[in-house]
């Protein structure tokens, strides 16, 4: 097996990239992390020396995010289309290559990668804290180092085969990292849900990606995949970019169609969407750190990560980016909708999380890739931080989630609430920081975009969802923080471990929202949408432009929003009046509108069902209708065989008489018979 | 000495060297059984390694081209010379993966039964007598006696399970037996009738002169579904498997892991090396049907397994449902398929192994396996529940392990073949949906939650002896799960002359090969050039 480092198809400018310093990098940042999980589960020495373990993942996750940062910082990858990619042969079937196996660094990947290692390395560096005295934080950082390796082999992926593979680590390391507190039936219940929601949504992508499949590799004849694979990325896009969906599908644009549906199916079932995100809440049974990392910032973004890699399937597939962007207003506004109903301060952040990736899903549909990535940027640092803060609450209350019983913490745990201050308003949008940005642009996608069926109803959907995310943070602000402290034992601020991490995160969220501002919107700054010419090769849909009005509404709702939280909460200690304000609609938000006891009822008795059904089948029509029942005929007919030689002279007699008869009278049938045909 | 020789001749000889070993010196007996087992260990690594550098003993056909089937490693002994009866020995890639499977899973069976104290003497021999079956039948080359060493592997079956298994709530250990021994007999009796007559027809139990025959078409579509069934009997092919899961359930740990590692695969190396090898005009015919049926075992199966709750019924239906997916790369005669299906039947014998020996494990200490009473046993197991979880991921197809490359493989060449609109294809990858939902359910009911206090006097494997079987047989399926290439292309070698043969014999009938990864020198498919549309 041959180590090929071959011309990238897609350096679309310059020369192309044989090898060099970022296709060796972007092995050792993907392998890292493998190497540490390798040895924390094999050498029990490690396991057991808790800060060794934490201590060699925390390196790892530092190294990658350093070797990232010189790449990003190079000259060569400065220039726009530059890809790195570094190819093995992975199967082999017949002498054309079935899987590859490589990385990939691009502008994009560089990007994702910055942000899962550098938002890892501060939540890593604050589960040192967090997971204090706990006599297995060897275990969680080697599950913790393996996740972070699934996910950045998604994010280095350059075909949809490694993507699949690693899609799937990912959901393991999920599933692991969930049930970490295995001991709870809660959590076990929690992980296989996680689970199993993913593999359904798995389903979906492994047509989806072998429709692809199937058509690119029978049209090899336009692009050459040689050491590629007709799963590459690079030989997709080029095979569309020359023949059309039209040309690539023997069912046209429809095929297309269902295939980007499919691979969507993907997207949905890891960045919870409607109808997927029912395991996403349910995630924080998990430590809060695996919380943050993997449920907020990084895993959940997968999907949305995935489309704007593959993009040229979704771009102009006729009803698909109709149906993404409508998935990702239902969700944004469902998931919106349950986390004001919630009293757990995590499960309103897990809810926030889902609704801000509906909007990022929304972002999608309209084909504004480059603002589903800043969205996603600015949104794993903010979200992080408030993830991150959450734990350190959660930790200074001694394992309190329950916001009705905490209350005063501005004043017991000053650094938390001042980073949570910042987080919310960057989350919420009420100042020109972080969100507001991001989410502006995703609005202002949704004004432009023309391929999207109903646009106009969904931006209306972002705008309210918008004055709702401003209430529910808020709530969630003044019942955890205002008023006086309602909990049992004494808060305390958490050590300066967990508060540096928080600050960290806190001064990226105060400024990340600054790399895209715009073009042209401050005077003297023709290029100041830094992001987005960073990503220029994904660039699709109209340029983002700074909508005024549209920035001024939904500031002013989410001021509205907050405003009304702040009214209703800020004396409320402690006590909620919605649910009687709102009845039956608080009560459907509180029950998730039924759709966790749909699906309940889905797997419990439908699927229980069916399966009860087979053993049915199995138990009394195969084994005892046909095999007993041979077997018994069998031995029944021996019963009476049996009888037959039981030892009476007589009936030996009686039945070799007859028998000799018989043959006697076949022999003379057959001599008359053979008489009378000679005869004529 | 010929090492595929000494693969028999090894466990014959242990087998012969017990009788005369006294039955109180348990030390001794586990000690030559260990010894002659990692011998044949060490003798299969040897030969998979050396594999692409020996040079092929026989060659049938040779002059077909891609066509041509090498045979390795061949060792001929001539015996009745007037029938053309020879003790023939030889394997391709096919074979030899299967001789690298059992040897690893004897090796991890004879291991992990230590723990057997009930007539260790006669255990060891029953076992040894029926691996010397095994390897006989994965690389005889002659008909004889590839239907006299399968016979040699059934015997011992039949008292392994009668004398060591046991009877529990959902099963009955003399029912199991017996209904285990006459179904494999059953099969074996319909598949001699299919062979005797194709000797009849041929004149010689050589293998490699009976390939290179050209049965005539109405000979192929008549006996084809006589061998096909005789062996799918064995897979077992849904609706012939019922005899599978009660036996798994009765039979002692090693058993299972033999059973389900090994001797399901007999059945489907027999359809590959016999029934499609030979009739391949029959094969295009038949093996569409069999797309259909082989849906029934993996949807069917996996449904079976989740309404269980006794765990070696769920693994017992489970390797019904796997081996669904082994017969839906057979059916999809693509060389990605086939590939993938003899892969598959190498990971998902050593995966299934593993999960064998640690219900066995914990078995033996808490003689229930109902995942009503068991739970938490993560907290006195951890070694044990690792293991387990590691074996569940890999029965779900998890990557980084064997079983999901290759079951990738199979479910790429079933879209391939694009048979019955790719619907088997979806609902091979509906079937992964189906087992994650049994086996998670497995994992979490029995090694997560509460662990009922009678459990906490379990003992985890601790010593080296009592983890090595453990320990190789997942570093084995992590070791192809990571780099699959060499297991694909010695199976290759083995696998190419067949589909060769198949898409002959496809063309012959007038059905079109359309392959999506074609042929170096085959013709892409012409594609609308998108400006005339225009």
């Amino acid at each position: 097996m041959d180590l090929v480092s071959l011309p990238s198809l897609a350096a679309a400018t310059g020369e192309p990239i044989t090898s060099g310093f970022s296709a060796w990098a972007a092995w050792i940042v993907l392998f890292a992390p493998l190497f540490v999980a390798f040895l924390v589960a094999c050498v029990p020495a490690i396991r057991k020396a808790v800060n060794l373990a934490a201590g060699l993942a925390i390196a790892s996750v530092a190294l990658g995010l350093i070797l990232t940062l010189f790449c990003y910082f190079l000259p060569a990858l400065q220039s726009p289309g530059v890809v790195y990619e570094m190819i093995v042969p992975w199967v082999t079937v017949d002498g054309t290559v079935l899987i590859a196996f490589g990385t990939r660094m691009d502008a994009l990947s560089i990007t994702m990668s910055l942000v899962v290692t550098g938002v890892g390395l501060a939540i890593f560096v604050y589960a040192l804290g967090y997971m204090h005295g706990d006599p297995s934080k060897g275990r969680f950082f080697g599950k913790f180092a393996l996740f972070v390796f699934s996910m950045l082999g998604i994010v280095v992926s350059p075909n949809f085969f490694q993507t699949f593979i690693f899609w799937e680590l990912v959901g393991v390391s999920s599933y692991l990292l969930i049930g970490y507190y295995w001991q709870k039936d809660s959590a076990g219940q929690a992980a296989k849900k996680a689970f199993m929601t993913n593999r359904v949504g798995d389903f979906g992508f492994l047509i989806g990606i072998l429709m692809i499949w199937a058509a690119v590799g029978s049209l090899t004849g336009v692009v050459d995949p040689g050491a590629y694979s007709a799963f590459d990325f690079t030989v997709i896009e080029k095979t569309i970019e020359q023949v059309g969906f039209e040309g690539l599908f023997q069912g046209g644009v429809l095929a297309a169609a269902i295939a980007a549906a499919l691979v969507f199916c993907g997207a949905m079932g890891k960045s919870a969407q409607f109808p997927l995100h029912v395991w996403l809440p349910d995630a924080m049974e998990g430590p809060t750190p695996v919380s943050a990392l993997m449920h907020a910032a990084t895993m959940v973004a997968a999907g949305i990560y995935l489309v704007i890699r593959c993009n040229f399937v979704f771009y102009g597939a006729a009803w698909a980016p109709t149906l993404i962007c409508w998935l990702g207003g239902i969700t944004a506004f469902i998931a919106a909708s349950m986390a004001i109903t919630q009293n757990d301060i995590k499960k309103v952040l897990a809810y926030s999380t889902l609704s801000q990736l509906g909007y990022m899903t929304m972002a999608l549909g309209a084909g504004a890739y480059t603002a589903a990535m800043f969205h996603l940027t600015t949104h794993a640092f903010f979200k992080a931080l408030l993830f991150l803060c959450a734990g350190s609450v959660i930790h200074g209350c001694h394992h309190e989630q329950d916001m009705r019983h905490m209350g005063g913490l501005r004043k017991l745990m000053p650094s938390t609430y001042k980073t949570w201050i910042i987080g919310t308003i960057a989350l919420t949008a009420l100042a020109p920081i972080a969100g507001w940005w991001s989410k502006d642009e995703i609005l202002g996608s949704l004004l432009g975009t023309g391929q999207v069926w109903g646009s106009p109803f969904l931006l209306l959907v972002g705008l309210v969802v918008a004055a709702m995310t401003a209430f529910y943070m808020w709530r969630a602000t003044y019942m955890t923080f205002a008023g006086e402290y309602r909990g049992h034992h004494e808060a305390h601020e958490s050590p300066k471990v967990m508060t540096v991490p928080l600050w960290a995160l806190a001064i990226f969220s105060l400024f990340i929202g600054f790399i895209g501002i715009p073009d042209d919107t401050i005077p003297g700054l023709a290029h100041s949408n830094v992001f987005a010419h960073w990503l220029h090769h994904w660039h699709k849909g109209g340029d983002a432009v700074l909508h005024f009005g549209l920035a001024f509404g939904a500031t002013v709702v989410a001021w509205l929003g907050f405003l009304a939280a702040r009214a209703i909460y800020r004396e409320s200690a402690g006590k909620d009046p919605l649910p009687q304000r709102l009845g039956a609609v608080w009560t459907t938000w509180n029950r998730l509108y039924y759709i966790d006891d749909f699906y309940a009822w889905l797997v419990g008795v439908v699927q229980q069902g069916i399966a009860r059904c087979a053993w049915f089948v199995e138990r009394w029509v195969l084994i005892q209708g046909v095999i007993n029942n041979a077997s018994q005929t069998v031995r029944v007919t021996g019963d009476r065989v049996r009888r037959v030689q039981a030892g009476r002279l007589g009936g030996y007699v009686t039945s070799f008489v007859l028998g000799a008869a018989i043959v006697g009278l076949l022999v003379l049938l057959h001599v008359g018979m053979a008489n009378a045909a000679g005869g004529k | 000495m010929n090492p595929l020789l000494l693969t028999i001749l090894i466990p014959a000889a242990a087998t012969l060297a017990l009788f005369f070993v006294d039955a109180s010196a348990k030390r001794a007996i586990r000690s030559i059984a260990t010894v002659a087992t990692a011998l044949l260990l060490v003798i299969s690594i040897g030969m998979f390694v050396g594999f692409h550098a020996e040079p092929d003993t026989w060659t049938a056909n040779a002059g077909a081209g891609d066509g041509a089937h090498g045979y390795k490693y061949g060792f001929e002994a001539s015996w009745i010379e007037d029938m053309g009866l020879a003790f023939r020995l030889g394997v391709d890639g096919m074979g030899l993966a299967m001789v690298l499977l059992t040897a690893l899973i004897i090796f991890a069976g004879v291991m992990v039964s230590y723990s057997v104290e009930k007539r260790v003497k006669e255990y060891y021999i029953c076992l040894l007598a029926l691996v010397t079956g095994v390897f006989g039948v994965f690389t005889s080359l002659d008909l004889f006696f590839y239907y006299f060493f399968y016979e040699l592997a059934v015997i011992p079956m039949f008292l392994l399970i009668g004398v060591w298994g046991s009877t529990t709530r959902t099963v009955d250990q003399n029912y199991a037996t017996m209904k285990l021994v006459l179904l494999l007999t059953a099969g074996a009796v319909m598949a001699l009738v299919g062979l005797i007559s194709v000797w009849s027809e041929v004149g010689t139990f050589n293998m490699v002169l009976i390939e290179e025959h050209e049965f005539s078409t109405a000979f192929q579509m008549a006996w084809f579904p006589v061998i096909f069934l005789g062996f799918a009997a064995l897979v077992p092919m849904w609706p012939l498997h019922s005899w599978s899961p009660a036996g798994h359930a009765a039979a002692p740990a090693a058993v299972s892991m033999l059973h389900a590692g090994v001797l399901m695969k007999l059945g489907a190396f027999g359809i590959l090396r016999i029934a499609c090898t030979y009739f391949p005009e029959a094969a295009t015919e038949y093996l569409p049907y069999l797309a259909l049926l082989c849906c029934m075992n993996i949807v069917y199966g996996g449904l079976v397994a989740i309404s269980q709750r006794d765990m070696k019924l769920i693994i017992g239906y489970s390797s019904s449902s796997h081996m669904g997916y082994v017969l839906l790369g057979v059916a999809s005669a693509t060389m990605i398929g086939v590939e993938g299906a003899v892969f598959l039947m190498f990971a998902h014998g050593i995966m299934t192994a593993l999960t064998f020996a640690l219900i066995g494990w914990f078995y033996d200490q808490t003689h229930t396996r109902m995942l009503d009473d068991l739970g938490g046993l993560m907290k006195v197991m951890p070694f044990a529940g690792t293991c387990f979880i590691i074996a569940s991921m890999a029965s779900a197809g998890l990557p980084g392990f064997a079983n999901f490359a290759s079951e990738l493989m199979v479910i790429i060449g079933a879209w391939e073949s694009n048979l019955w609109l790719a619907i088997p294809a979806i609902l091979a990858i509906w079937g992964l949906v189906i087992t994650g939902v049994y086996l998670l359910r497995a994992v979490k009911d029995a090694w997560f939650g509460e662990m009922p206090e009678r459990w906490s006097k379990l003992r985890d494997q601790r010593t080296l002896a009592e983890r090595t079987p453990f320990v190789m047989l997942t570093a084995v399926l992590l070791l192809f799960g990571f780099w699959p290439q060499p297991m694909v292309s010695m199976v290759e070698q083995g696998v190419k002359p067949l589909v060769t043969r198949l898409d002959a014999a496809k063309e012959q009938v007038g059905k079109a090969v359309k392959r999506v990864v074609p042929a170096n020198d085959q013709p892409a498919r012409e594609i609308r050039a998108v400006g005339e549309e225009r």
